[in-house]
């Protein structure tokens, strides 16, 4: 697995470039094992800037582990994961949003708190004035003195999304992002995450609901018992030219 | 069909036949060689048997953390296994540290137990060998336990000598290093040796034995034979 | 720059443990009233000379101070597996040290509140006042929360996934302070009886307790976080 590291901090726009336009998403025969058995194997994919991904399967198929593995918190037992060319770590962090169904969120902080640590921790610019444009965004402001253990699943699964992206980063993982959202909420994800493919970031999500997936996704990859069975589409694309 | 032996099999078993010839003149020299002690009499050779597991298990601690800073260096299941192998043994070694050092303090000093330092940090050593079993029983994914427990190994490594500074500093009734006759000197000697070279024998082989059963494991994984 | 973003990460996790503690404590007023609860116990139990309080008071303290603090190690870790939060956490553009010195610093001030309610009870039940030496004892209470809070917080990571995390917390964790315990226990009867040399000859063992464990922390908490 290479290890090269990017810079501690987020550089400022005008001096960060991808490098060499590799993909910003890459796994190589990633596989992750447990206990000897892979629950992922030898998956590879590709996918680029602009693009939304629906990652598709049964319960229990290894979508969750590879999507933790794609976001660095997974260790593969082989293979690799690269981001932008370059091995995910805590310094490229800044790169990624990542929201899972368990939401990441303090239940004792407010919706406004657990916010603000997140862009605390990004070491965002103004991050006061990030919070309240999330908060708007979500629909969530005047949920936000309200602690988050409070909130109703709905309410706690906006905020967990706007928790992942408050620092506007260009990869973005969702696991199972629709579950618990009511027919407004879904309307309102679906309309984020096709404004987020406009402004070119790579997005790769879960769903169970194959319909979700043939409207918004621009390609599905299935897995079934932890081989990806649509076949690498890279094909369809430039080959990524990472180091 | 003529089986040979390996030439690994053939080393064990040489090496087995060299240990053994080791630790029978050893026993020899304890009790036929080294003099009688003048205050304790018979009872003091408990003290070449006893010094030389301590030794073993402390180095059993040393071998531990090495080999489990290795392991997160490497990330090769052989050094985990000589993690546990050195554990094993050295645990093994703390138990027969206390229990000799019990035998010997009760007849020198008419108590089965007191707060000496070298009891101490042999007490505290077997309770950390103890937590390290604790921590490998508790996992089921062999490489979390690997790592996990390899992170302990390295926290005790740590911590052994401070241990040993503290319950220096606090009691000191133990013979550090005592009056001895140059014959006792020379049967001490060859039984830390002795003993040393049964703690590897026993770690090649127990590491061995942990590697062909994680092989066995694996094999049966890949055809589901279990999960 | 990358100091100035570690540092503040680091204020605002510190600041986020806390808040949380305020918001819903859980730690806090448990380990509390159990200190209490222990320094009332220990010190029925021992019915001395009120000429040896001297002696024991240090020791009765520092007990009581030690298990109670295990309910905020405890909570630690634990309290960060609701909602997946810990795997948020290591999701952020922050080094496993800076986690680790986040959590040792909210253990340290944890163990800080703790004496400054049990050093009063315990001038109450001993009738020995441990603040007579300000200095001496506010040294001897920072080294030692210092190295408790760092051995703690690696052995609270260590076993917060596992099954048997109380039990073990403890198992694992005491060996392995032991030179804390003692130099604590030792330094303040030493501070108590106005032996100042004895005293600093303690305070250098915590130090160096301490420092080891610090920065021993800082470098392998990363093996304890990755999955």
């Amino acid at each position: 697995m290479t290890n090269n590291r990017q810079p501690f901090l987020r550089p400022t726009a005008a001096d960060w470039r991808p490098e060499r336009e590799a993909a910003p998403v890459v796994a190589r025969q990633l596989t992750r094992a447990m206990n000897g058995r892979p629950v992922v194997a030898r998956a590879d994919l590709a996918v680029q800037a602009g693009e939304l991904v629906a990652l598709t399967g049964a319960n229990g198929a290894g979508k969750t582990t590879l999507l933790r593995c794609l976001a660095g918190r997974l260790r593969p037992t082989s293979g690799e994961v690269l981001w932008f060319g370059l091995a995910p770590s805590p310094a490229s962090h800044w790169l990624l949003g990542y929201a899972a169904h368990e939401g990441h969120l303090y239940p004792e902080l407010t919706a406004s708190e657990n916010l603000l640590f997140a862009a605390r921790m990004h070491s965002l610019p103004q991050p006061q004035q990030r919070v309240d444009e999330m908060l708007a965004k979500t629909g969530m402001t005047r949920y936000s003195g309200q602690a988050a253990g409070r909130l109703s699943q709905g309410l706690r699964q906006r905020l967990s999304l706007a928790r992942a992206l408050v620092h506007d980063p260009p990869i973005v993982l969702l696991d199972e992002p629709f579950a618990g959202l009511d027919t407004a909420g879904l309307a309102w994800l679906e309309n984020w995450l096709r404004e987020l493919r406009t402004r070119q970031r790579t997005i790769i999500f879960s769903s169970h609901d194959d319909q979700q997936c043939r409207a918004l996704a621009d390609r599905k990859l299935e897995l079934q018992s932890g081989r990806l069975q649509t076949a690498s589409l890279t094909d369809a694309y430039p080959p990524a030219r990472c180091a | 069909m003529k089986r040979r032996l390996s030439i690994s099999t053939i080393s064990i078993l040489a090496a087995s036949f060299g240990v053994s010839a080791l630790l029978a003149a050893c026993g020899w020299m304890i009790f036929l060689f080294a003099p009688r002690e003048i205050t304790m009499g018979d009872v003091q050779r408990i003290v070449y048997l006893h010094v030389a597991v301590a030794w073993c298990g402390l180095a059993g601690c040393v071998a531990m953390g090495l080999t489990a800073a290795a392991y997160l260096a490497r990330r090769n299941s052989v050094w985990d296994h000589w993690s546990q192998a050195a554990g094993e043994l050295g645990w093994l070694c703390a138990t027969l540290t206390l229990a000799t050092g019990s035998l010997w303090a009760h007849e020198a000093w008419n108590t089965w137990w007191t707060w000496e330092p070298r009891l101490t940090a042999s007490l505290v050593l077997w309770t950390v060998f103890a937590g390290y079993f604790l921590v490998r029983a508790s996992i089921e994914d062999a490489q979390r336990r690997a790592r996990l427990s390899a992170v302990l190994a390295i926290l005790a490594l740590a911590d052994v000598p401070l241990v040993i500074m503290a319950t220096r500093w606090f009691r000191g009734i133990h013979p550090v290093t005592p009056e001895m006759d140059p014959r006792m000197r020379i049967v001490l000697l060859i039984s830390i040796v002795s003993f040393s070279a049964l703690f590897i024998l026993l770690a090649i082989l127990r590491k061995e034995q942990l590697e062909l059963a994680a092989r066995v494991l694996s094999r049966e994984r890949q055809t589901g034979v279990v999960n | 720059m990358a100091l100035s973003h570690a540092a503040k990460t680091w204020w605002w996790l510190v600041h986020k443990d806390l808040l949380r503690e305020l918001r819903a404590p859980r730690a806090w007023p448990a380990m509390l009233i159990l200190s209490l609860a222990l320094a009332m116990v220990i010190s029925v139990q021992i019915d001395s000379p009120s000429d040896q309080h001297l002696e024991l008071a240090g020791g009765m303290f520092w007990l009581a101070a030690f298990f109670a603090g295990t309910v905020a190690l405890d909570r630690s870790f634990s309290g960060e597996h609701e909602q997946a939060c810990w795997q948020g956490l290591l999701l952020y553009p922050v080094g496993p040290g800076t986690l680790f010195l986040a959590k040792l610093a909210a253990n340290f001030l944890a163990f800080c509140a703790l004496d400054v309610v049990l050093v009063p009870a315990f001038t109450l039940l001993s009738g020995v006042s441990l603040f007579a030496q300000p200095g001496p004892f506010l040294a001897t209470a920072l080294v030692a929360n210092l190295g408790f809070s760092a051995v703690g917080t690696l052995v609270s990571a260590l076993t917060s996934g596992l099954s048997q995390r109380h039990g073990l917390l403890v198992l694992l964790l005491f060996p392995l302070v032991l030179p804390v315990v003692l130099g604590a226990v030792q330094a303040t009867r030493a501070m108590l009886v106005g032996d100042f040399s004895s005293w600093w000859r303690w305070i250098q063992l915590l130090s160096c307790f301490a420092a080891v464990f610090v920065a021993l922390g800082t470098l392998i908490f990363d093996y304890l976080v990755e999955d």
